[in-house]
């Protein structure tokens, strides 16, 4: 966090801007300062920091089950529009159900159960990728939206305690980029930002690469390469995300 | 349908929904309010007394992280912290329109002895109060009772300087020192932590 020093009157600025102590006027200015003064800016950050801890630790108080739904309405997100464009997209979700199901029974029988697909999860991008020599891999599954995805081991894999797993997904354009640490059984989902989430496309490929604990230091495949796939998406899955989007 | 309270979420995992959120994913939305509702109330509450206006601040809250989830910076704190600030600016807002000068109830940041009393008489309260104090005391220490108090009524009541002396009866120059010795100690005892 910041360099914050207590003694300083900046810093006494600061907290005292945090914590609402100031006169409205002074408050104003401080406000004005922190647009151009990066100096302030990270003091600020800093004690919104250390305050919160007051507020962290407080006893959770779940909210009433009728203010998420007050929320959602007040935000106009849609949902029966959004229903309608699944039942649309239904057919190409039970396409995918089946391509899901025929991706766990090429690994062979001992493994988990086919997830449930539920109408907000149904997947439409779907990647096995398998390592040949040690018979286990990953199901990897992203909804239309291809906010989330979804990673389920097929298998346990065994891996060196100074080694981890990493995901990496190789666009059309020949951009490498990381997703994350594989799970090495069990299931993950990962959150992808835009613009990965605008990457992963029936033409992009998955690759798993070993690296050092945490992850590659280098932002790119440093290890061997263990396995790679295509990424294959159900046809209409790119009309039904572009209508979703033009909701919003 | 309600999302299922779940305060399990990694800090990490809490910062990659905003940033979801910030490219208008309402799936990653759902998924923060489930896991950082129950903490945002907690506060709220807190600050505005009653569990209604608690609720309303709690969506205006949440309406603004949809908003601006995009100038969350990962580098500058936890995505839990800039909720929490996020939602107590706007409690802190709301309890500027709503209270004349000097009205306020301060309940939440009485005298230790004032507290005990209360949670003796509202015994559903007990546990709550009684952690709550715990933990302020945790990380304000020894510091003298009014020092507390004061620092207190600035955080969860937006007190300004001159308020806070009326309230407390004392100088506005004594005052700003109790609270620079509150935020001083807090300081400290958050730098002996992780």
């Amino acid at each position: 966090m910041s360099h914050s020093d207590c003694d300083s009157e900046q810093a006494y600025l600061a907290a005292e801007y945090v914590l609402g102590a100031l006169e409205p006027e002074q408050a104003r200015m401080v406000g004005e300062r922190l647009r151009f003064d990066a100096v302030l800016r990270d003091e600020v950050a800093a004690w919104e920091h250390r305050l919160s801890a007051l507020a962290r630790d407080l006893p959770p108080r779940p909210p009433r089950s009728g203010v998420w739904q007050s929320l959602v309405d007040r935000l106009g997100f849609d949902h029966w529009r959004q229903q309608l464009w699944f039942w649309r997209g239904m057919t190409a979700a039970s396409m995918m159900a089946t391509l899901v199901l025929a991706a766990l029974m090429m690994v062979g029988p001992g493994n988990s159960p086919v997830p449930t697909l539920s109408p907000a999860d149904t997947p439409l991008y779907v990647s096995l990728i398998r390592d040949e020599t040690r018979g286990v891999g990953w199901l990897v599954t992203a909804g239309p939206d291809k906010h989330e995805l979804r990673v389920k081991t097929l298998g346990s894999y065994q891996v060196s305690d100074h080694k981890s797993l990493q995901l990496w997904l190789h666009n059309p354009t020949g951009e490498l980029v990381s997703l994350g640490l594989l799970p090495t059984d069990g299931e993950q989902s990962f959150v992808l930002p835009t613009n990965l989430a605008q990457a992963l496309s029936d033409r992009a490929t998955l690759a798993v690469s070993v690296e050092p604990p945490g992850g590659s230091p280098t932002g790119r495949p440093t290890g061997q390469t263990v396995s790679i796939a295509p990424v294959t998406a159900e046809t209409g899955a790119e009309t039904y995300s572009a209508s979703l989007s033009d909701q919003s | 349908m309600r999302p299922r309270a779940s305060l399990n979420a990694e800090p990490g995992q809490i910062s990659a929904w905003l940033q979801a959120v910030a490219a208008g994913d309402q799936r990653a939305f759902r998924r923060l309010y489930q896991a950082t509702a129950p903490k945002l109330m907690a506060l709220l509450i807190r600050i505005l007394g009653t569990e209604e206006a608690a609720e309303d601040a709690l969506q205006d809250a949440f309406v603004k992280i949809w908003q601006k989830a995009g100038s969350y910076a990962p580098e500058r704190g936890s995505g839990l912290t800039w909720m929490l600030t996020v939602a107590r600016y706007q409690a802190l807002d709301m309890l500027r329109r709503r209270r004349p000068m000097g009205s306020i109830d301060d309940t939440s940041v009485e005298t230790n002895a004032a507290l005990a009393e209360r949670a003796a008489l509202q015994p559903e309260n007990h546990e709550e109060t009684m952690q709550t104090l715990t933990r302020i005391q945790d990380y304000l220490g020894d510091l003298p009772r009014d020092q507390r108090r004061a620092l207190m009524l600035a955080y969860f009541r937006g007190m300004p300087y001159r308020e806070l002396a009326q309230r407390l009866r004392v100088p506005e120059a004594t005052i700003k020192t109790w609270v620079r010795r509150g935020l001083a100690r807090l300081r400290e005892r958050l730098k002996e932590r992780p």
